[in-house]
């Protein structure tokens, strides 16, 4: 009996390294990201606006009750304008954060790409990965760009320390990406309708102290503020921005948005491969 | 000769669909049922059948975008569920779809970004770019212009530019000239005969137009409700070959014509026909021993008939025929039996 060998065919995909994978984060940012993105102008101009208002809505507001320039004990000291600006700042950075893979995720179903980019050696979790990074970036100049107007226009005063504001940030992103992971996966399966996202961006701004602080809530449900970084986040970031408080100072709030990222962060993979795994097998992943 | 690519035993079943959690599941779907076959490294294997036969299917199974039921599928020898990874490294598609860039960015931008995600560098990607590009006559300029400006026959160059850059060992080749003007069509035919035979390439092409398949490929398949055969010409001296004719007028004269040239025959050698009406026409096929010494006699007889014959056709294999003929034997799809 005739016994066929196997063929074997030698791999298309170059070499990848340090170079490689820095070559794929500009092409995801600049290429993927930032030019289709810049290329629909309305969207920047009203992207913009969304950012701004928001500010100004809660300044009037404050203004009107009396609380704009006050010090309030709750506040550790600092503004009520200070507070809620850093809250808006990094309550907007986060939630969008969250709701980005899967927004992503969307536009490539509905551009029809998905399939060409999975199709690719790249591994889907790196493509994840890399797709957020042009996210992160945005989001995080619509927190600098609300900081500005807290600053240039609203008067609040920052005493900053730079490596605390740095590592939080960074901690702040990467303690996300487990939920980001959690939506993305949700979008691919449902491919309309984003639970996960729409819930975070409501429920953070009532519960993380965003706009007020966490002492105000009942006592019986302040936990829950304090099962989600973003809490912890805020509270690191304000330290580092209005009180130049020292990465010791803010440690724990540190530590814990760490340990968030690392039980998330794998558990997200695993539902979005579970979840891309069964769209194979129903034959949906390019379907919108 | 070693394979490039080997099926065995391949199904895939797409469950039924429920409208609630609690409804009762809808009939499952068989898309492809034990599909077996292998390709030689350089070979043009050619999948046909109907629409909604699993050509489709098959070919996202072998990309590892789709996973089968059950059995297997390797590419070089890498299974496409285990390692879907080292399969990825070795192929690439080119599909029908227009959908398959990024619209607002440009034709250079779109595959320095495809070419990226294979870990390919830019100095790499133009110098491989640039005699590719001048086959498919895509210019710097055409290159630099918003995808979303392309015509039909245009982006799907652009999908062969990027499917020769990064020369994967293995293509898949999803109707690559439906919707294209004819002459597109030929260019593109061109392209793949050149390019795909020069590199060696395996190529699964998968088509409704057969004129791509004829003068394509080396191997023909059809799937037919989810099985597939390899198809190929009769043995040669197996008995009766086939004249085949297309021709004008009502089926009466057509059926004089050949009453006629049967009387003026040798009855020791009798012809046989079969008459199948047509869209503009008939196509009619004469079985005798020696096709062209009868042939002359043959158009005679039609002609002196009145009928007005357009085609000629001696080839022992025509495969809209076969195609054709097969999909009449199986019948209606079973949701199409009336009652």
């Amino acid at each position: 009996m005739a016994v066929e060998t196997v063929h074997p065919l030698p791999s298309a995909a170059r070499p990848g390294g340090p170079r490689a994978i820095l070559r794929k984060a500009y092409l995801f940012t600049y290429l993927r990201g930032w030019l289709v993105w810049s290329s629909y102008r309305a969207q920047v101009g009203l992207t913009i606006v969304g950012w701004i208002v928001p500010v100004f809505v809660f300044f009037l507001v404050a203004v009107f009750l009396g609380a704009a320039g006050s010090s309030i004990s709750a506040l550790d000291g600092s503004s009520y304008i200070a507070f809620f600006v850093v809250g808006l700042a990094f309550q907007g950075f986060v939630s969008n954060l969250v709701g980005m893979l899967a927004q992503r995720i969307r536009s490539e179903q509905m551009m029809g790409t998905l399939e060409l980019v999975f199709l690719s050696p790249t591994n889907p979790g790196a493509v994840l990965i890399y797709s957020s990074l042009f996210g992160v970036l945005l989001n995080l100049l619509s927190a600098v760009a609300i900081m500005v107007v807290g600053v240039g226009l609203l008067g609040v005063q920052l005493s900053l320390n730079l490596p605390t504001v740095i590592v939080a940030t960074i901690l702040l992103a990467v303690s996300s990406t487990g939920l980001s992971l959690v939506a993305a996966a949700f979008i691919l399966w449902t491919k309309q309708g984003n639970p996960v996202a729409l819930f975070f961006s409501t429920f953070t701004q009532f519960f993380a102290g965003v706009l007020f602080p966490v002492a105000v809530l009942p006592a019986s449900i302040q936990w829950l503020a304090y099962s989600i970084p973003l809490t912890f986040g805020l509270d690191a970031l304000r330290a580092g921005l209005l009180a130049g408080g020292s990465l010791v100072s803010v440690a724990p709030s540190l530590g814990y948005m760490a340990l968030y990222a690392v039980i998330t962060i794998p558990m997200g993979l695993l539902l979005f491969r579970w979840v891309l795994n069964r769209t194979k097998d129903e034959g949906t992943i390019a379907t919108y | 000769m070693g394979l490039s690519i080997e099926v065995r035993d391949l199904t895939k079943r797409f469950p039924g669909s429920r409208p609630f959690p609690w409804s009762p599941p809808g009939r499952d779907s068989v898309a492809l049922s034990g599909v077996t076959f292998d390709v030689r490294p350089g070979e043009i294997f050619s999948l046909i059948g109907p629409n909604g036969a699993g050509k489709t299917t098959l070919l996202k199974i072998l990309s590892t975008l789709l996973l089968p039921t059950s059995g297997v599928a390797r590419i070089g020898g890498a299974d496409v569920v285990r390692e879907e990874s080292k399969v990825r490294s070795r192929i690439s598609l080119v599909t029908n779809s227009e959908r398959s860039f990024y619209y607002r960015l440009s034709g250079w931008e779109n595959l320095r970004f495809f070419c990226g995600l294979y870990n390919m560098h830019e100095q790499d990607l133009r110098e491989r770019m640039q005699p590719l590009a001048e086959t498919l006559g895509l210019t710097e300029a055409v290159l630099a212009r918003a995808y979303r400006t392309y015509s039909t026959g245009t982006q799907r160059k652009l999908q062969f530019l990027r499917a020769f850059v990064l020369d994967t060992p293995v293509l898949f080749l999803d109707e690559p000239t439906s919707s294209l003007d004819p002459v597109s069509a030929e260019e593109i035919r061109r392209v793949i005969a050149t390019e795909c035979r020069s590199r060696r390439q395996t190529v699964v092409l998968s088509a409704n137009n057969l004129v791509d398949v004829e003068r394509l490929a080396d191997r023909v398949a059809m799937i037919h409700r989810g099985r597939l055969e390899v198809l190929g010409a009769p043995p040669a001296g197996s008995g009766a070959q086939p004249i085949r004719l297309f021709v004008r007028a009502p089926t009466p004269t057509v059926l004089a014509g050949l009453e006629e040239f049967a009387r003026g025959g040798d009855p020791a050698e009798p012809v046989r026909w079969e008459i199948d009406e047509r869209a503009g026409g008939s196509v009619v096929r004469c079985w005798t021993r020696d096709p062209r010494a009868t042939l002359p006699g043959l158009l005679e007889s039609l002609w002196q008939a009145g009928v007005r014959v357009e085609q000629v056709d001696l080839r022992p294999f025509v495969l809209e025929e076969e195609f054709l003929r097969r999909v009449d034997e199986a019948g209606p799809e079973p949701e199409e039996v009336p009652g």
